[in-house]
């Protein structure tokens, strides 16, 4: 009771800069999931076409996902030096995987036989990516987004500590202070966005794949 | 008007030991029913995707009405002056039956309200009441009204030329029934050509004004099911379609395909639907202790006239 007193407090205490820190962590967030997804979803396709392609890009971004995130962040620093594009490009690294992954499988396994009534009936190749390969790949694709965007509100945390801003900057500093009620200023607001994701995509996937649960 | 003509048309696949189609002369008149029947793998799929140049021959022509689909014709434009229908998988999931049915029609750029009452028109046709099906998707329906959707699907562009491969495959016996009646009526106020492939004997004996019969990629036999029933080519007809089983002839030819034309003025006792077998008629003649019967249309009105002779003599 006491822990959550304390914690309220310090947040009322620090409302502006907890709302900055808030903004900040979204616009990491957000970057890097956009960027990932425009880079992801049409080297997707494009590795669908081939089993070979398929397969090389799928055991290369499985290598990806061993290296921790930390990991990563930290690796680039030395490189890149600490600052904002340093985390987004960490984040994106670590957002891409499932995206790219979900991408290829959704289009590599829709129904051959669909694909082919479409060039039947004489659609272009553009017209079956765009009105009937991409709309029934959309759910799975969204799958792997809703992944990705969980691990990269965790993971926008870390950006604090190469000064990139976010909500880990309680994180850091109630660490260094010993003090649990400031790490919570910065662990509550994670959790709810990881949540309000979690929401907004599965419900945003439930409309899109409404044709096949009614 | 659409006739097709195939030339020597071979395919070779990389990789296969022999030709999938090897050298195939077939003409197809207009507005017949065309039935492609045999075994699994001899390559009925294979020669209906030439025509929607789904696939390239290795050598030979097609021609559609006398001209070449190779030679300076646009392959987008092609097909969507041909209907296909394929099993039932090929109905878009994620769109309704509106949606669906629709496709050529927005492909050709029709005006909406023309798309819209072209829908409810083929509805009706293939005998889905358009309020309840229009907002429907395909997994709110059974497999025969899916069907029934890919039918009404392919007639949408009003194409003269319609290729269907095996879309009744995966139905069951009953509802595959009804749905080659309704296939049958609706050829008859429609006249399309139809290029039907199908590895089932007794749908290709019901349906087919000629059938052509493939073996290992060659035609073996083409002609009216009952030339094929009672004058097959080689051992591997007759005992593809049962030549010799008389009983299963009689339960699949149609009884239009064998009537006498009407004599003006004859009197009608017992009366038999065209699309019935010779078995029913047999049957019926017995029971009714008739002579000959009087074939109807489906608005009762009379076409011709069966006795048994016709059905005697029709049977080797
Ligand atoms: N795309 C393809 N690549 C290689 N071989 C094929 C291809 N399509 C069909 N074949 C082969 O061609 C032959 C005829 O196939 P198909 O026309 O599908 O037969 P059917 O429709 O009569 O069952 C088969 O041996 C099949 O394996
Ligand atoms: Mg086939």
């Amino acid at each position: 009771m006491d822990l959550a007193f304390t914690t309220w407090e310090y947040a009322i205490g620090h409302l502006d800069e907890l709302r900055q820190a808030t903004t900040d962590h979204l616009i990491l967030v957000t970057i890097s999931l956009v960027i990932s997804v425009v880079i992801c979803i049409p080297l997707g396709v494009w590795t669908s076409r081939s089993w070979r392609k398929s397969k090389a890009i799928i055991n290369a971004v499985n290598g990806l996902r061993v290296i921790p995130s930390l990991a990563i962040l930290f690796l680039l620093v030395p490189y890149m030096g600490v600052g904002l594009d340093t985390a987004i490009i960490a984040l994106t690294i670590l957002a891409m995987p499932p995206i790219l992954v979900n991408t290829d499988a959704a289009f590599r396994t829709i129904n051959p036989a669909i694909k082919e009534a479409a060039a039947g009936m004489g659609m272009t190749k553009k017209q079956i990516l765009r009105k009937i390969e991409f709309p029934l790949a959309l759910p799975i694709i969204l799958t792997g987004i809703r992944t990705a965007s969980t691990e990269v509100i965790a993971s926008a945390t870390l950006a604090a500590f190469i000064g990139s801003g976010g909500l880990g900057l309680y994180i850091q500093r109630g660490y260094a202070m010993y003090q649990l009620s400031i790490l919570f200023v910065g662990a509550i607001p994670i959790a709810l966005l990881v949540l309000a994701s979690e929401a907004l995509l599965s419900s945003l996937q439930r409309a899109v794949q409404s044709y096949k649960s009614v | 008007m659409s006739t097709i003509r195939f030339e020597k048309v071979v395919k070779e696949f990389a990789g296969m030991v022999r030709p999938a189609l090897n050298g195939i002369d077939l003409t197809v008149d207009s507005g017949q029913f065309i039935v492609l029947l045999g075994p699994s793998g001899c390559g009925k799929t294979t020669l209906l995707k030439m025509v929607n140049r789904l696939h390239e021959p290795t050598s030979g022509d097609i021609l559609i009405d006398d001209q070449s689909i190779y030679n300076g014709m646009d392959v987008i434009h092609l097909r969507r002056k041909i209907g296909y229908v394929i099993q039932q998988t090929g109905l878009f999931p994620h769109m309704t039956v509106e949606e669906n049915i629709s496709i050529v029609p927005n492909l050709m750029k029709w005006p909406e309200e023309k798309t819209k009452s072209r829908v409810d028109e083929l509805l009706d046709m293939v005998a889905l009441p358009p309020n309840e099906f229009r907002e429907r998707y395909p997994a709110q329906m059974s497999g025969g009204q899916q069907q029934r959707v890919g039918v009404a699907r392919a007639l949408a562009g009003d194409p003269d030329l319609i290729l269907m491969d095996e879309p009744f495959g995966a139905i069951d016996a009953i509802t595959r029934t009804d749905l080659q009646d309704s296939l049958l009526k609706l050829q008859r106020q429609l006249r399309k050509t139809i290029l039907f492939v199908t590895h089932d004997v007794d749908e290709a004996l019901r349906l087919a004004d000629k059938i052509a019969i493939l073996r290992e990629g060659q035609l073996v036999q083409y002609g009216t099911p009952l030339q094929i029933l009672t004058q097959p080519n080689d051992d591997f007809v007759s005992e593809l379609v049962g030549a010799d089983d008389i009983v299963r002839q009689l339960g699949q030819i149609r009884v239009e395909t064998i009537m006498e034309p009407l004599l003006d003025g004859g009197p009608i006792k017992q009366t038999i639907y065209q699309d019935e077998s010779l078995r029913v008629a047999l049957s019926d003649l017995v029971k009714s202790k008739q002579d000959f019967l009087t074939v109807v249309d489906s608005g009762k009105q009379p076409l011709g006239t069966i006795t048994y002779d016709n059905i005697r003599n029709s049977v080797g």
